[in-house]
C-alpha cells in the first residue's frame, strides 16, 4: 500500500531532489515511512553502504563489532562513517569500505549483527536512504535533496502487514547483490512460500516485507542466468498478487506489473529523461509543462528504461 | 488405609514365596455355577443375537471422525449439484468460541458497584467525530444499531420495521447494498448508507440524503466475496434498483470498481467527503480476518469508523463453505482491531464498531468490554423481528426445516415474511409490530448492558473494559487476551 | 457571459471545490486552471453548469456529477465520472482506469484512448472513446453503452450483465461469457444517435457488438460447466 517513483537523468544531477518532490506528491498514500534510492557517480573500488541500528545507546559497540566483520573479510571503513541520530532509539549510518574479498560471504557474516546493526544498501553507486516519516521529513533528515546522481528509486508507505519499523521501509536492496534496489506498490499473496524457498537457497530476509523478496527473487533469477528483461517477465506469471515494482541496477530502471492490471504506473518521458510514479500528480511535479504522460496501465507490462546509452542486459 | 496396604503386600510377600508354580498352571474354576449366556449378555436389556447390549453406537449411529453424517451429506450433496452449496443465516462451526466462554467480574470489594436499579448509566455513543472533520457526527441514544442488511435479502416491510424500531430509541439502520429504500429511508431518523463494490444505485443525492457513508470491503460472514442474492429474490422492485435483469442469480463483485488499495481508498475517502460537503462520517466495514493491520490501516486511509464484522456475521445468502470456514472470531476480532488503533495512535480519532454473533445485552456488553465503541445486530434483529417463530409451520416443513433450525433466507421462501420479496409472504411480517418488538428489544439490550456495567461500578457503557471480564475457557482466553477466571492471568503462550 | 476562473496549484482541495460549487451557483462557464493532476476535481457538480478543466487532472474528476457539462482538455485519472447520474463529459486526451465506474447516466466522451476497467459495473448512460478501451473494460457492465471507435485490451465485455459493449476496431481478446452478436440496423442507428452530436457517426464502421452470454447469470448445476470458465 504505497507510492512509488522512479527518475532518471540523462547526466548527474539533482535526483534526490526530484525523487522528494516525487514522493512529497504522493504522500497521501501513504506517509508511515518514506525512502530513497540514488545512485551517485560510482567508485572504482569499494562500496557505499548504508544502514542503521537499533539502539543508539549501544552505537559505539555496534560499530566495533561491525569493524570487526569488515577485517575479517579483509575490509575496512575507508573513512569515519557518518551517523545520523534524532530523538528515535534507532541510528542511521553512511560508510564506505574498502572491497571484502567476497562481498555475499561479508554480507552474510555482517548480517549476523543485523538485530542490532542492519546494511541497508551496499553498492558502488547506490545508497538507499529510508526512514519513518513523510517524504520533506526524511529529505530534511538525511539531506536527500542533495543527493546527486543518474537515477533513483522513492517509496511512501502505509504499512500493511508488516511492521512500522524503519527498517521495514521501501526501498529494498537486494542482498546480497551491490547495486540493486527495489521499491513496490501492492501485496504478494504467495509471499511466505517464495520467502521460504529462497531461505532455503540461503538468501537471507530482515524483515517480513513482500517488497523485500521481489527484489532478491528478480536478482537470484539473474544469477541463474536470466537477463533482466526475461526475469521481470517470468516475475508476472511466478509471483502472484498484485503489484507494479521497479528494479534499479546502475544501469537504469527496469519495472513489472501483475496480471490484473491492479497498481498504475505514470510516465513522462523526454529526450532521454525519465520520471515514473503512482500519480500523474506526482510526475507533473518534475515536469511542470502539460506534456504527455504514458499510462502503463494494462496487465503483465514489463519494460526496462536505461540511463543514458547503456542498456540492461545484465 | 495405609495399614491395609501394608498388609496385603506383606501377605503377598509371603504367598509369594510360598507359590506352588504347578497351582498357578491349574485352570481357576468359580466357586459358583457359570452365570447364563442370557445373563452375561444383558439380554433382559434388549441385545440381539450377533451384538452386544449397551453399545449400539457404532453400529447404529456410526464413530467416524472424519465421515460423520454432515460430511457424508456434504459429499453427496457436491456429486449431485456439481458446485457449493449456499445458504443463509451464519456459521454452523461448532470450533468458533461463545461470548459465553467470558463472565463479567463485578465491583465486589476493590471497587464499588452502581445501584443497578436505580442510579444512571450513560449510553450515548457517537461515532465518527473523533477527527474532528464531519460536521454531524453520529450521536446514537445507545450504543447498539441495526446492521447492513440489503432491501432485497430483507422485505421492504421488514425493512421498514428496522427503521422505525430503531427510530424510537435514537439509533441507527444500515441500507445494506441493495440501495436506499424509500420507506426505509422515511422511517429511519438516522440511516447509513452503504456503498458495496457493486454500487447498486448509488447516486449524488443518495449520497446527501444520508446520516452516513458505508464503504464496504467485506463481511464477516463471507469475507474476501461480493453480495450473493439468488434469482428468487431479484424481484421486479429489487431488479430496477439493482439495474439487474429479474430472477438472475445476483454474485456482486468484491472490489471496489474505483479503488484497488488502501492507498488510492484515501483518495476515494475525500471524494466522498466532499461530495457529501464534510457532513457526515466516513465508516469501513470489513471481515475481520486480519483485524491487526486491516484496521491499522482503514484508519491510516481516512475512515471515521471501522466495523469489524466476525465470522459468527450473519448473510442472507453465501457460499456455505465461507459461512463455516473463513474469517475469525468477533471477540478475537475486537482486541486485535483495538489494540491496532491504540497502537498507531488512532483510539479516540476513529471510533471502532463490532458485529458478529451478537445475541444480546450481554454479548453487546462484552464487546464493550473488549474494546468496541458500539456494536451491530443483523441476524438478532431478523429473530426479534420474528425470525424462527413457530408460526406457518407448514411452510417451514416445506423447506425441509423447522421453527428454531431455519436458515433458508437464501430461498427467498421466509415462513415468516422478512427474509423474502413474495408479496403474499411478506404480509405475514406486520411492519408495526415488528417496529415495536424492534424498539423493545433494543431497549431490553441496553438494559442488560447498563446493569452489567452498573454492577461493574460505570457511569457510562463506554468505561467497560478488558479488566471487568474473565475467560471460562482456555480458547477465549488465547484469542482474546482476557485473563482467565480466578487465576488472573491471560493464557500465556 | 464572463468566465470565473479557478486556480487549483496547490491549494486545499476542499477549498477549491467549494469554490467551483460557488461559482456554479451563478450559472456562469467555469475555468479551472494549473489543474497539476490533482485528485477529486470538481466532484458532485450540479445541473446546468459549463466547466472547463485546463490541463490534466487525476482521480474522480466529474465523480457524482448530476448535470453539469464537463471538459477535460487533456488527461484524467482513475474513475472519471464515476457514479454520474447526468450530464456531460469531455476528456481531451486519455483516461485513466474505470473511466464511468458505476455510472447510472449521462455521457463520457474521450477522444483519446482509455485505460483498463472503462465503464466497469455502470448502472446506465454511454461512453464513447474514440481511441481504445483498456483490459477487461465493460466489467459487470449493468446497463448503458461503451463504444470504442479504435479497439479493445485484453479481456473486453468481461462478466456483462446487460451493458453494450460497441467496438469498431480490434479487439486483443473476449472476457468470460461474452457473446459476440451482429448488430441490427437500428441497433446501429441507436449508437449512431450517441455518437451523431459528438459528431462521430462514420457508416464505414465494422461494429463488433458484445452483450453476455448470460452463462453466469444463474447459479445452477445444469449448466456446471459454466462454472469452469473462471
Amino acid at each position: 500500500m504505497c507510492g512509488i517513483a522512479g527518475r532518471i537523468l540523462n547526466a548527474p544531477g539533482t535526483v534526490g531532489k526530484d525523487l522528494v518532490a516525487l514522493m512529497a506528491a504522493q504522500e497521501h498514500r501513504g506517509a508511515d515511512s518514506t525512502g530513497f534510492a540514488v545512485y551517485g557517480a560510482p567508485m572504482d573500488s569499494g562500496y557505499v553502504l548504508r544502514g542503521m541500528g537499533f539502539d543508539k545507546s549501544q552505537m559505539d559497540a555496534d560499530l566495533e563489532l561491525f569493524c570487526a566483520t569488515l577485517k575479517d573479510h579483509d575490509s575496512d571503513f575507508l573513512s569515519e562513517p557518518t551517523i545520523v541520530t534524532d530523538e528515535n532509539k534507532h541510528y542511521c549510518f553512511r560508510m564506505e569500505i574498502s572491497d571484502p574479498r567476497n562481498i555475499a560471504a561479508w554480507t552474510s557474516d555482517a548480517d549476523e549483527l543485523s538485530g542490532r546493526i542492519e546494511v541497508q544498501s551496499c553498492g558502488r553507486s547506490l545508497e538507499i536512504v529510508k526512514d519513518i516519516g513523510g517524504a520533506e521529513q526524511v529529505s530534511e533528515k538525511h539531506k536527500v535533496h542533495d543527493m546527486i546522481g543518474t537515477h533513483g528509486l522513492g517509496h511512501a508507505r502505509l504499512a500493511t502487514e508488516s511492521s512500522v519499523l524503519p527498517n521495514a521501509s521501501h526501498p529494498f536492496w537486494a542482498r546480497p547483490f551491490s547495486d540493486v534496489a527495489i521499491v513496490h506498490n501492492g501485496q504478494i499473496t504467495d509471499y511466505y512460500t517464495w520467502r521460504d524457498r529462497l531461505r532455503r537457497q540461503g538468501y537471507r530476509f530482515l524483515t517480513e516485507n513482500d517488497s523485500e523478496l521481489i527484489a532478491v527473487w528478480v536478482s537470484d533469477q539473474m544469477k541463474q542466468g536470466l537477463t533482466m528483461e526475461q526475469a521481470l517477465k517470468k516475475s508476472i506469471t511466478s509471483i502472484d498478487g498484485v503489484f507494479t515494482f521497479m528494479i534499479a541496477t546502475p544501469d537504469g530502471i527496469g519495472y513489472a506489473k501483475d496480471r490484473f492490471a491492479m497498481k498504475p504506473l505514470v510516465v513522462i518521458e523526454q529526450n532521454g529523461e525519465l520520471a515514473a510514479a503512482t500519480e500523474e500528480q506526482a510526475v507533473r511535479t518534475v515536469f511542470a509543462d502539460e506534456c504527455d504522460v504514458i499510462n502503463h496501465d494494462g496487465p503483465s507490462l514489463y519494460g526496462i528504461w536505461g540511463v543514458g546509452n547503456r542498456s540492461m542486459a545484465a | 488405609m495405609a495399614d491395609k496396604n501394608a498388609e496385603g503386600g506383606q501377605a503377598g510377600v509371603v504367598n509369594g514365596g510360598d507359590m506352588d508354580h504347578a497351582k498357578i498352571d491349574a485352570p481357576y474354576e468359580y466357586p459358583f455355577e457359570m452365570a447364563s449366556e442370557d445373563e452375561i449378555r444383558f439380554r433382559d436389556a434388549g441385545a440381539v443375537e450377533g451384538r452386544p447390549a449397551g453399545v449400539p453406537s457404532s453400529y447404529d449411529e456410526g464413530g467416524s471422525t472424519r465421515w460423520t453424517p454432515e460430511a457424508i451429506s456434504e459429499v453427496h450433496a457436491l456429486a449431485q449439484l456439481g458446485r457449493y452449496q449456499v445458504r443463509g443465516y451464519n456459521t454452523f462451526n461448532k470450533q468458533l468460541p461463545t461470548f459465553d466462554d467470558l463472565t463479567f467480574v463485578p465491583a465486589t470489594m476493590t471497587r464499588l458497584p452502581l445501584e443497578g436499579y436505580r442510579e444512571k448509566c450513560d449510553t450515548k455513543t457517537v461515532l465518527g467525530g473523533g477527527r474532528g472533520l464531519v460536521e454531524k457526527p453520529l450521536e446514537l441514544d445507545i450504543p447498539i444499531y441495526i446492521a447492513s442488511m440489503s432491501f432485497g435479502a430483507l422485505s421492504a416491510s421488514a425493512k421498514a420495521s428496522l427503521g422505525h424500531g430503531a427510530s424510537k430509541v435514537g439509533t441507527m439502520t444500515c441500507t445494506g447494498e441493495g440501495g436506499m429504500l424509500e420507506e426505509e429511508r422515511a422511517a429511519s431518523s438516522r440511516l447509513l448508507y452503504q456503498m458495496s463494490p457493486a454500487r447498486y444505485g448509488v447516486d449524488l443525492d443518495h449520497l446527501r440524503r444520508a446520516d452516513a457513508l458505508e464503504l464496504v470491503v467485506g463481511q464477516g460472514a463471507k469475507p474476501g466475496t461480493g453480495g450473493l442474492l439468488l434469482g428468487m429474490k431479484v424481484s421486479p422492485r429489487v431488479s430496477k434498483m439493482r439495474t439487474l435483469p429479474e430472477g438472475v442469480d445476483q454474485r456482486s463483485t468484491i472490489r471496489h470498481p474505483d479503488f484497488l488499495g488502501a492507498d488510492d481508498l484515501a483518495v476515494k475517502i475525500e471524494e466522498l467527503r466532499i461530495a457529501t460537503n464534510y457532513q457526515v462520517p466516513i465508516f469501513i466495514k470489513m471481515g475481520a480476518t486480519r483485524p491487526r493491520f486491516d484496521v491499522a490501516v482503514a484508519a491510516k486511509a481516512g475512515a471515521d469508523v471501522v466495523v469489524v464484522d466476525g465470522a459468527e456475521g450473519g448473510t442472507g445468502a453465501s457460499p456455505e463453505l465461507l459461512l463455516n470456514h473463513t474469517g475469525i472470531p468477533t471477540m478475537s476480532a475486537i482486541r486485535a482491531a483495538r489494540e491496532a488503533l491504540d497502537e498507531c495512535g488512532m483510539t479516540g480519532k476513529v471510533s471502532l464498531v463490532a458485529a458478529g454473533g451478537i445475541r444480546s445485552g450481554v454479548d453487546a456488553a462484552k464487546c464493550l468490554a473488549l474494546g468496541a465503541d458500539a456494536v451491530m445486530i443483523g441476524n438478532a434483529s431478523m429473530i426479534a423481528l420474528g425470525c424462527n417463530t413457530p408460526r406457518y409451520i407448514d411452510d417451514y416443513t416445506a423447506l425441509g426445516t423447522s421453527p428454531g433450525a431455519c436458515h433458508h433466507c437464501h430461498t427467498g421462501r421466509c415462513p415468516v415474511g422478512i427474509a423474502t420479496q413474495d408479496p403474499e409472504l411478506e404480509k405475514r411480517m406486520d411492519p408495526t409490530a415488528g417496529a415495536e418488538r424492534i424498539a423493545r428489544y433494543l431497549t431490553a439490550m441496553t438494559m442488560e448492558i447498563t446493569a452489567l456495567a452498573k454492577a461493574c461500578g460505570k457511569s457510562s457503557v463506554h468505561n467497560l473494559e478488558v479488566e471487568d471480564l474473565r475467560a471460562l475457557s482456555f480458547e477465549a482466553s488465547a484469542f482474546t487476551g482476557v485473563k482467565m477466571a480466578g487465576i488472573d492471568r491471560a493464557y500465556d503462550w | 457571459m464572463s468566465e470565473i476562473v479557478i486556480e487549483v496549484g496547490k491549494r486545499h482541495i476542499r477549498e477549491i471545490n467549494e469554490e467551483i460549487q460557488e461559482a456554479c451557483k451563478t450559472g456562469q462557464p467555469i475555468r479551472v486552471v494549473n489543474t497539476l493532476s490533482r485528485h477529486n476535481l470538481g466532484v458532485g457538480l450540479p445541473d446546468n453548469v459549463d466547466i472547463t478543466f485546463e490541463g490534466s487532472v487525476g482521480y474522480y474528476c466529474g465523480g457524482l456529477n448530476t448535470g453539469a457539462n464537463i471538459k477535460i482538455e487533456r488527461n484524467s485519472g482513475w474513475a472519471t465520472g464515476e457514479g454520474m447520474a447526468k450530464g456531460h463529459i469531455e476528456v481531451g486526451g486519455r483516461a485513466g482506469m474505470s473511466c464511468g465506474a458505476a455510472m447510472i447516466g449521462g455521457t463520457i466522451h474521450v477522444k483519446g484512448d482509455a485505460g483498463p476497467r472503462c465503464g466497469v459495473a455502470m448502472k446506465g448512460g454511454n461512453i464513447v472513446v474514440e481511441g481504445t478501451i483498456g483490459y477487461q473494460s465493460g466489467f459487470m457492465a449493468h446497463a448503458g453503452k461503451i463504444i470504442a471507435l479504435g479497439g479493445a485490451g485484453e479481456s473486453c465485455a468481461d462478466a456483462l450483465w446487460e451493458g453494450e459493449v460497441w467496438v469498431a476496431g480490434p479487439v486483443e481478446s473476449l472476457g468470460v461469457d461474452v457473446n459476440v452478436v451482429e448488430p441490427t440496423a437500428e441497433e446501429v442507428a441507436e449508437v449512431d444517435a450517441i455518437l451523431e452530436p459528438l459528431g462521430l457517426v462514420d457508416s464505414s464502421r465494422d461494429w463488433r457488438k458484445m452483450i453476455s452470454g448470460q452463462r453466469l447469470w444463474y447459479f445452477e448445476s445444469r449448466d456446471a460447466s459454466a462454472w469452469l470458465m473462471i
